[in-house]
């Protein structure tokens, strides 16, 4: 896990990249295009993706779901539809686990929205400490369950950005390709919810 | 403030190993082929050219093939009249997803009259309950239904409900099928003027089913989930864990009470909780030894404008229960975390302040409820009330108490982790105990039950009533089962019934004595029928003239034996107008 003690403290400036996983080179990004074009004209050599995406896919569903078998089948369904769609898709200068994060974001709202359960958000205790750093208050157990409670608050969207940021560690730019947007609107996005996060823990650290 | 998540902390991650199971890319291919376009195979793309080029290109090809496919085809229908073998895949993926031979058999549904406003309880005569919500239905156009509303409900429990009902019980886990094995399956559906209609989105309706399942004697209860039955997908939908308990022993047809059997059964079964007794006594004792570090109260603020109680712990004139579950002395926590305390009526409690108020109750008792909550019965002769309370603090006495708290809390979770690594061999070992007696014990049963000269396996397996609780939030087929292991045994032989009528290209059915499941094969040629050694199996097919022929456990298991290459079932004549007629038939008796 990160240490995270030397994280910036404003999204505006680089950060040390040390700290959060690096971005994949443009080479590999191209050389993954062709293995893509090869399971374009033969699904069978989609293997090769398949095998390198099947465990990050699922801990990424595992960490929404909270269960090893429903992750299973969501997985299955991720890339059972990657493979059907693969023909529509075109190089982005991404890496092609962003398209599959994209689908299998997609898998679990859909879940979440036909068997109208809570949805499930899975964080370490580092990683509060992380989000805590940011907010600039110390990470006592009691403004750790107060976080959590802040938490709570955030639509579907913020707290997806909060999760692949500060739980997962995920570059800028792979979390605005899976959510759809451009990279500075997700830094400026995850800036002002980290603002808001912050209010709301002062708050209720003052009524406490 | 809401919960919008259910947030976890430190949920504990599978490991790459547990992943790797799930990992088959064999089988996603196969699915995703037997998913492909009509023809089953998938066209390569060409390299990427102008798409104008591509389309000219793919209608030049797709026309060569329609008349090469023509010319084929035709040749091959008039040298073959009769079509091709399928496999048992494509089979079964061209049959209706829910098919029996005998579907007219099946029990009617139970109707009910459900107030869709006010929703309802309603009590079956099997012991299963269903409770309707409020406000629970809507029209396929999203609107929300008054007045009444008729509910179906039917149960199905054993194999011969499945198999009548046409209920596929395979289930596809990530490319990997499963049988599913059943602790009982219900199906609810709701109309309106004879329109089907819809559960509300988040409405549920909770189902309490009770049945019958076949474990061995002393075994745990095995963990069974929840699943719905997707017709749109062909595939059983994986909902929750089930909320299942088991209710008693049920009535053993098998082994009535005139056999001796039952007596060996009862000694081992007492022998089993003799044991388990003896080791949870001796825990409880290891416990007791080394005082248990007492959790500190998290402090919790008055919230203002309501209603408290004073209570006052000095003098003991208040009972205070300890919770069953901790071992920690309520009183003792109590004076620690909450000395100076006022006892707040908790939120949502419903109460007399007036009765509250103007009786001089006698005696007051606190039971501890959860960590924060507490129930407080005052009692004063013939009069009771019992109220939620919890304690609280104000001003400073609540920030020293946030103060001392963190500290506090550390210091306990380090307390009792030291505590815990110090009767830690201790109790390890009178686990190991446990597990070696109860081994012993089922050993000195099996050579007893050997030495009667009775079937092991039987002897072994006892029939429980059990309790599924599940909410199911749609409208349709719900199943508690566990998933089935792989079957141990394989035989492939000819079938033929005792006029040497032979059966090809014919779906097999197959139930396993102890198993709640149907299997289905498909004998295209020959029959290749997986199943389970060592205990009785029960194998069928039905013809087009609506007759079983069977092969009862006996017959079965002398054609696995000796690996026979043609099996002979018995054709009953016997005319199959009820449900009951079939399970006449298809009985291990």
């Amino acid at each position: 896990m990160f240490s995270n003690l030397q994280i910036s403290r404003t999204l505006a400036k680089n950060e040390p990249m040390g700290v959060f996983r690096k971005t994949v080179s443009e080479d590999a990004v191209l050389g993954e295009w062709a293995e893509v074009q090869a399971a374009q004209r033969d699904p069978a050599l989609f293997r090769p993706l398949y095998d390198r995406y099947f465990e990050p896919i699922y801990r990424f569903i595992f960490r929404r779901t909270g269960d090893e078998e429903l992750a299973a089948d969501l997985c299955s369904q991720v890339f059972l539809k990657a493979m059907q769609k693969l023909d529509g898709y075109n190089y982005r200068g991404v890496p092609f686990s962003s398209w599959l994060f994209k689908i299998a974001s997609n898998e679990i709202s859909q879940h979440y929205r036909q068997t109208q359960k809570t949805r499930i958000v899975s964080v370490e205790d580092t990683d509060l400490t992380s989000v805590m750093d940011e907010v600039e208050e110390d990470d006592s157990e009691l403004h750790k369950l107060n976080l959590v409670k802040v938490l709570d608050t955030l639509d579907q969207k913020e707290m997806q950005l909060i999760e692949m940021r500060f739980f997962e560690q995920r570059p800028f730019k792979e979390i605005a390709d899976v959510l759809g947007m451009t990279e500075s609107n997700a830094k400026v996005k995850t800036y002002r919810i980290l603002e808001r996060l912050k209010t709301k823990l002062t708050k209720l650290t003052d009524l406490s | 403030m809401s919960n919008n998540y259910d947030i976890k902390r430190n949920l504990q991650q599978p490991s790459s190993a547990d992943i790797a199971k799930y990992q088959n890319f064999d089988a996603l291919l196969e699915k995703y082929k037997a998913a492909a376009p009509e023809g089953g195979t998938v066209i390569p793309m060409q390299p990427r050219e102008g798409r104008g080029a591509i389309v000219r290109r793919m209608t030049y090809l797709a026309a060569a093939a329609a008349v090469l496919a023509g010319i084929f085809f035709t040749y091959n229908w008039l040298q073959k009249p009769t079509t091709p073998a399928l496999t048992e895949t494509e089979y079964f993926a061209q049959k209706p997803f829910i098919h029996s031979p005998l579907k007219e058999l099946q029990p009617e549904s139970v109707a009910y009259k459900v107030d869709a406003t006010k929703g309802g309880i309603y009590k079956m005569k099997t012991g299963s309950k269903l409770v309707v919500p409020t406000e629970a239905f809507m029209t396929n156009r999203g609107e929300l239904i008054e007045g009444e509303v008729d509910l179906y409900y039917r149960e199905m429990k054993d194999y011969v409900d499945f198999f009548v009902a046409g209920i596929p019980m395979v289930y596809d886990s990530a490319g990997v099928k499963f049988n599913l094995e059943s602790s009982g399956m219900v199906e609810i559906y709701a109309q309106k003027n004879g329109e089907r209609v819809q559960l509300a989105p988040g409405k549920a309706i909770e189902v309490e089913l009770v049945a019958e399942i076949y474990m061995r004697e002393g075994a745990a209860l095995p963990n069974y989930n929840v699943y719905q039955l997707d017709t749109t997908s062909r595939n059983w939908t994986y909902q929750d864990i089930d909320n299942i308990q088991i209710v008693e022993n049920a009535e053993d047809t098998y082994f009535n009470n005139n056999n001796p059997i039952n007596v060996l059964r009862k000694e081992y079964a007492n022998t089993l909780a003799a044991i388990t007794l003896a080791a949870d006594t001796r825990l409880r004792e290891i416990e007791a030894s080394v005082p248990r570090p007492i959790e500190p109260l998290k402090p919790q603020r008055e919230a203002g404008n309501t209603p408290s109680i004073e209570l006052d712990f000095t003098d003991n004139s208040v009972i205070v229960e300890d919770d069953p579950n901790t071992p920690e002395n309520e009183n003792e926590r109590l004076k620690k975390g909450y000395g100076d305390a006022i006892w707040q009526i908790a939120p949502g409690t419903a109460y007399d302040e007036q009765r509250l108020s103007k009786i001089t109750w006698e005696t007051f008792r606190l039971r501890p409820l959860n960590s924060q909550r507490y129930e407080l019965t005052l009692q004063k002769g013939n009069l009771t009330e019992k109220i939620t309370v919890m304690p609280v603090l104000t001003g400073k006495d609540y920030d020293r108490a946030v103060r001392n708290y963190e500290k506090e809390h550390a210091d306990w979770q380090a307390a009792l982790a030291a505590w815990e690594a110090q009767l830690k061999s201790q109790k390890d070992e009178v686990n190991q105990k446990l597990v070696a007696d109860k081994t012993a014990a089922q050993q000195a049963f099996e050579q007893k039950l050997t030495a009667s000269g009775e079937n092991v396996q039987d002897a072994l397996m006892t029939k429980k009533r059990v309790l599924n609780r599940f909410k199911a939030s749609s409208l349709g087929v719900w199943n508690c089962s566990q998933l089935m292991s792989a079957a141990n045994s394989v035989l492939q032989s000819d079938l033929e019934d005792q006029t040497g009528e032979k059966y090809r290209q014919q779906e097999v059915y197959l139930v396993n004595k102890y198993q709640n499941t149907v299997y289905r094969f498909y004998a295209a040629e020959d029959a290749l029928i997986r199943f389970q050694e060592g205990s009785d199996n029960l194998l069928w097919i039905v013809n087009d003239q609506r007759q079983i022929a069977v092969l009862k456990p006996a017959d079965f298991k002398k054609a696995t034996q000796a690996d026979q290459r043609k099996i002979v079932l018995q054709r009953l004549e016997t005319p199959i107008r009820e449900e009951k007629d079939v399970r006449a038939i298809l009985s291990f008796q």
